[in-house]
């Protein structure tokens, strides 16, 4: 953790931490499932290639922000 | 926010996100890739709890459950004006939104670089919040001016979140004063100001 922001994880109880790839891609498929009824694996493949390009509403932009943690 | 190193700059991005996120309990950002040690230029991500969002309650003895979700995009930029650098965080895209039960009850959006054509900041309604014979539709996207992490917060604790801290409303505004002193756009960041505009 950066000397910086550990001093305000322990100020505030919210550290920053590296983003848990095995926990993102879970969370990922929950939230697919959930939202547009595919797995996540099927989601992260279709975003990559630009299936939704031009698309805008809430439920995508949280896929695509949790799609964002994975490296 | 403004840093020695770009190291100094993320950390000194990240702690009025971690001040403003702690007003609604436990959690973590999580940021993604080599954020710690960043390249200038390239972007990166944070969400909270690994996408995941922040489980509630609704307060009041009401039934069901509300989550609220935040990530950000940004990147580190040089910047040689007076107390601005040498090295400081500019955000890219926002993302904030509250679900009561199954359904949006608003969510704030800013991708001006994405894939969508909606490049200014903007608000989504959904069923819970809009009546049958409203105007506006959940495929509608007004424009909201830029909204910052807290005055979400502000939107989810008024909306019937909870908070454990009963000074809420200074955490929220001393977070939120950095962001409100040094930023450069309130309505929509100008096209000659992209991408290191801030």
């Amino acid at each position: 953790m950066l000397a910086l922001d550990a001093v305000a994880a322990e100020a505030t109880g919210v550290p920053v931490e590296d983003a848990d790839q095995e926990n993102v891609m879970a969370v990922l498929d929950v939230q697919a499932r959930k939202w547009l009824g595919i797995s996540g694996a099927e989601f992260l493949s279709a975003w990559r290639a630009g299936d939704y390009n031009g698309g805008d509403d809430a439920k995508l932009g949280r896929l695509v922000s949790t799609a964002l943690l994975l490296s | 926010m403004a840093g020695r190193t770009p190291a100094d700059a993320v950390a000194a991005f990240m702690h009025p996100i971690q001040e403003a996120a702690s007003v609604l309990g436990p959690c973590k950002v999580t940021g993604a890739g080599e954020f710690r040690s960043p390249r200038v230029g390239h972007e990166y991500s944070w969400s909270l709890n690994d996408g995941a969002g922040i489980k509630g309650r609704n307060a009041h003895g009401v039934t069901g459950v509300r989550d609220f979700y935040a990530s950000m995009s940004w990147r580190v930029v040089p910047d040689d004006r007076d107390g601005y650098g040498p090295f400081r965080v500019t955000t890219t895209r926002y993302d904030y939104s509250l679900i009561l039960d199954d359904g949006e009850v608003w969510a704030f959006h800013w991708h001006p670089e994405g894939r969508s054509d909606v490049v200014y900041p903007h608000v989504h309604f959904g069923s819970p919040v809009l009546a049958s014979t409203s105007p506006i539709t959940s495929k509608a996207h007004p424009p909201t001016g830029r909204m910052t992490l807290e005055q979400t917060i502000r939107w989810v604790l008024e909306s019937g979140g909870t908070s454990p801290f009963h000074d809420w409303p200074e955490r929220l505004a001393l977070a939120e004063a950095p962001h409100l002193l040094y930023r450069s756009w309130t309505q929509n960041r100008p096209r000659e100001a992209s991408p290191s505009g801030d």
